[in-house]
């Protein structure tokens, strides 16, 4: 379970503030499908960062499982961000010169899983996303929705119980795109929590809970 | 005034017959491959001399001195240089490693990696290549043609060559510990994303 309390994030760039985030407050619970629809520019990207322990708030709380992550030290933060929380990406983010086998295997190395254990895995979650056929191709051989497939086994390398995604579709045909929600509802359907980021309301019937955010205020 | 006949027989001593320079009859100039031997045999001709010994050999090193300061200094600067561009190039791939949980020092850890790999690899075929050229060097040297004297420094371009590379991994570790530390919100929003 995710509350989130008066969370507040203001970016200073040179001497302009720019406030992306204003005191927002909401709740999310254990195995939610939750969507946050909003405009370009409205504080999408910054609330899932701050929700996947990639940035921190400038004030408030983010308490995941009765811990405040706002206040997790930077060890603290990479421990969460490897075994608690995977992120999926609009442009895929795959680390070109590796294979993608070896994309999915890298979080677990992080997370110290032994050599022979984390190919096992890597293999079972490449053939879970159907792309055992892919295993030894480079992310530069790969069409848009294999990649994003690659990146949702790679979030999935450590088996987290939350899935952060953001603009997941944002870069793939309207075909590959449903495909690639269709994967995040099953992990949902599993019992992950899954938040998705996405202007596309074409994908508001998939998700068990609605989320608007604009000007950095969220509803819903 | 002490003039050396031919019949001294010192051709095993001397490196060339023109190093006898006969036209000074003050004295001459002996330049011997083999100090000890020379000093031997002019002992046991009573011949009177005055140890010249390393002369030129100090203007020579002075010249090398400069020239593997030159050569570390800018050898020290475009490695980092080249490796700071580099570096920031993968910024990114720094930052998803961080996202995927890589700890800082799992970040070094793969950039040192990827740079002792280069290191060894690079001084395996350089010590390949510097062998065979080596032994070339050898095969001249011992042969009547007179070398210059800049191979006989090879040695020291060895030092400069380990100079050097203990150079690019002391530098590689100091970009690592910077590049690990990357703002991995900034950075991903770089390569893709919004605010």
């Amino acid at each position: 379970m995710i509350e989130i309390e008066n969370l507040i994030k203001v970016y200073r760039r040179d001497k302009i503030e720019v406030i992306a985030l204003r005191d927002v407050s909401l709740s999310i619970e254990k195995g939610e499908f939750a969507m946050l629809f909003g405009p370009s520019g409205s504080g999408k990207t910054t609330f899932l960062h701050l929700l996947g322990g990639i940035d921190r708030p400038t004030a408030g709380k983010i308490i995941v499982d009765g811990r405040n992550i706002a206040q997790f030290n930077d060890a603290e933060l990479t421990n969460y961000r490897r075994k608690e929380v995977g992120m999926v990406f609009q442009f895929f983010n795959l680390i070109p010169t590796l294979t993608a086998l070896e994309n999915v295997m890298l979080p677990m190395q992080f997370a110290g899983v032994p050599g022979g254990e984390r190919k096992e895995r890597a293999k079972k979650l490449l053939k879970m996303v159907e792309l055992e056929h892919r295993m030894k191709h480079y992310p530069g051989e790969m069409s848009g929705g294999e990649q994003q497939r690659v990146a949702i086994a790679i979030a999935l390398a450590n088996d987290p119980p939350l899935i952060l995604a953001d603009e997941p579709t944002g870069e793939l045909d309207t075909e590959t795109g449903l495909k690639i929600i269709e994967l995040l509802k099953e992990l949902n359907d599993s019992g992950k929590t899954v938040i998705v980021a996405t202007h596309d309301m074409r994908l508001r019937e998939f998700a068990t809970r609605i989320l608007e955010i604009r000007d950095g205020k969220i509803k819903g | 005034m002490y003039a050396i006949p031919s019949t001294f027989h010192m051709d095993n001593v001397m490196m060339v017959n023109g190093d006898v320079n006969q036209s000074e009859m003050s004295g001459v100039f002996v330049r011997a491959k083999d100090y000890n031997a020379l000093k031997e045999k002019l002992n046991s001709y009573g011949v009177f001399y005055q140890e010249r010994r390393g002369e030129e050999e100090h203007g020579i090193k002075e010249f090398t001195t400069l020239l593997l300061l030159y050569l570390i200094i800018l050898g020290a600067s475009s490695i980092f240089i080249i490796q700071y561009s580099l570096y920031l190039n993968r910024r990114g791939e720094m930052a998803l490693y961080r996202v995927r949980g890589a700890r800082r020092g799992q970040g070094v850890a793969i950039l040192m990696a990827e740079g002792t790999t280069v290191i060894i690899l690079s001084l395996i075929v350089g010590i390949v290549i510097g062998s065979v050229l080596a032994y070339f060097v050898s095969v001249l040297e011992s042969s009547s043609i007179s070398l210059p004297p800049i191979f006989v420094m090879g040695k020291y371009f060895a030092i400069v060559t380990a100079l050097l590379a203990g150079i690019f991994l002391l530098s590689q570790y100091i970009l690592s510990l910077k590049f690990a530390s990357v703002d991995i919100n900034e950075v991903i929003r770089e390569i893709g994303g919004e605010m």
